[in-house]
């Protein structure tokens, strides 16, 4: 128990999260509110100036926000933040009830527009009381056929880049239900560092993005190059109904994932949902993990969610898959600040996990 | 690695700023004024960015960014050759001064044409 808790209150995310459904209900690729160029993470001047103070929060209180805040402290330097903090209510194996708060996502984001055609971006993240990480990058954009490059430290662009990352088809759960299997998810666990990477990305149309990268490996500590992945992401649609699809594919040494994703918008009612399959992650077997979500939009800045997420660490074994239901609210009731509230049910194939009462997360989210 | 990314830096460093793009009718020295601007178009027409722009590529010309210059052209083109050389008892008497896209559209895409009464 001692040693959970220390993961918890020590583990911060370390990974540029994003919500693929607000670029879904947009009909817009994710670079058109982030500072990347893959999306997730620092927000950029429409992110901020736009979406975050006119379109997501509630309107009884979106006039606190500034209409003169866009990131831009300077004509060329952006600054921006992300912080999180998590409260978790669950029965231990014990059959206790434990409950948790603990800081989850301190960046810090700076981004020096160069020129037109270059910029420079950093992320400090707390990781624990006595180390930082770093993400950075140079990014070159505007080139022959508007393609863009990238080279620094930064996660690959795969898969469907939930903020979640207890979702199956990212790291899954990190400790609640482990002690019944190895593994609890796909790879991008908050775990990992960001890889050395150098990142092409090529629009073959305005609204069907292909990127492909080569990098150090995620999966193990080594200078050489050892990871390749390249991503295919289609978003198109117009006021009413917006759809998005998009199909990834990582390699490094024998581990290969594949993952193909999905969403429909139409008014206020938004589902996505993706498929993962990796081989050779759990042992030498196939996995499967399975995401769908369900949102509705009730007004402004409240969202209802439903969620579903599956995982088999193998799939030639009968039995052992772990299956999550979680009903939520999502509440933007600022245009710095998102809220969520969830109550997650895990239910496991083995006779020995039962879970009795709902795990419930509150999670406050601070950003600018 | 490391090599590559100080290259990419001193190339980065070395490419010329270009002139904002894609400014036919506008005249604005900042973005950020830009920004303010085309927000108030959008809340006077009451849509979104996208009904104009594709915000996967901004440099895409729209159906819809084709009239918007039309009618900034022809609001801009109101603005100075008349109403600019109203009296100053116009101004004194609180009356429109300057016309906007509030002016017809009053948060509308299309404005209305139809009179009261008809």
């Amino acid at each position: 128990m001692i040693i959970k808790l220390f993961f918890l209150i020590t583990l911060l995310l370390q990974i540029a999260f994003a919500i693929p459904r607000f670029a879904l209900e947009n009909g817009t690729g994710c670079a058109a509110c982030h500072v990347s160029p893959t999306g997730g993470g620092m927000r950029n001047d429409y992110g901020n100036n736009v979406v975050a103070l006119d379109e997501l929060p509630l309107k009884r209180w979106q006039k606190s926000g500034s209409e003169d805040w866009d990131g831009f402290i300077t004509d060329l330097l952006m600054i921006g933040g992300d912080f999180r903090i998590q409260g978790l209510s669950y029965s231990d194996t014990d059959s206790t009830t434990k409950s948790v708060v603990f800081p989850m996502q301190a960046d810090v984001h700076t981004n020096l527009k160069i020129n037109k055609k270059a910029s420079l971006y950093s992320r400090i993240g707390v990781v624990s009381r006595s180390s930082i990480s770093m993400n950075y990058w140079l990014h070159l954009e505007n080139l022959p056929y508007s393609s863009w490059m990238r080279v620094g430290r930064f996660m690959p662009n795969y898969g469907l880049r939930l903020a979640d990352h207890t979702s199956f088809i990212r790291g899954g759960n990190t400790n609640r239900t482990k002690q019944f299997f190895e593994t609890e998810g796909m790879i991008i666990t908050p775990y990992i560092s960001s890889p050395v990477i150098l990142e092409f990305g090529l629009p073959l149309k305005s609204s069907l993005l292909w990127t492909l990268s080569w990098a150090t490996p995620i999966l193990k500590n080594s200078e050489e190059i050892g990871n390749f992945t390249t991503h295919i992401n289609y978003v198109g649609g117009g006021e009413t109904l917006s759809y998005l699809t998009g199909i990834s594919y990582l390699q490094e040494e024998n581990v290969h994932l594949i993952e193909g994703y999905g969403g429909i918008h139409f008014k206020q009612l938004s589902w996505t949902g993706a498929v993962s399959r990796a081989d050779n992650w759990v042992d030498s077997g196939i996995s499967l993990a399975v995401y769908q979500e369900i949102a509705y939009e009730i007004i402004q800045g409240l969202h209802l969610l439903g969620k579903y997420d599956f995982f088999d660490p193998s799939i030639d074994v009968l039995t052992g898959s772990i299956s999550r239901f979680s009903l939520g609210l999502d509440i933007f009731p600022l245009n710095i600040l998102e809220i969520k509230l969830q109550a997650r049910f895990n239910q496991v194939d083995s006779k020995e996990y039962e879970q009795k009462s709902p795990e419930l997360l509150l999670q406050t989210h601070f950003y600018f | 690695m490391k090599l590559l990314f100080l290259t990419l830096l001193y190339i980065g460093l070395g490419i010329t700023a270009e002139k904002a793009d894609g400014l036919k009718v506008l005249e604005f020295e900042s973005h950020r004024e830009l920004t303010k601007y085309m927000k108030s178009v959008a809340g006077d027409l009451g849509v979104k960015c996208q009904f104009c722009h594709d915000l996967n590529d901004k440099s895409i010309e729209t159906p819809h960014k084709k009239v918007a210059r039309e009618m900034m052209r022809m609001q801009k083109n109101l603005n100075e050759s008349f109403f600019a050389g109203l009296s100053d008892s116009m101004h004194t008497h609180g009356e429109v001064a300057v016309i906007s896209c509030w002016t017809c559209h009053r948060g509308a895409k299309h404005p209305e044409h139809t009179q009261t009464g008809e």
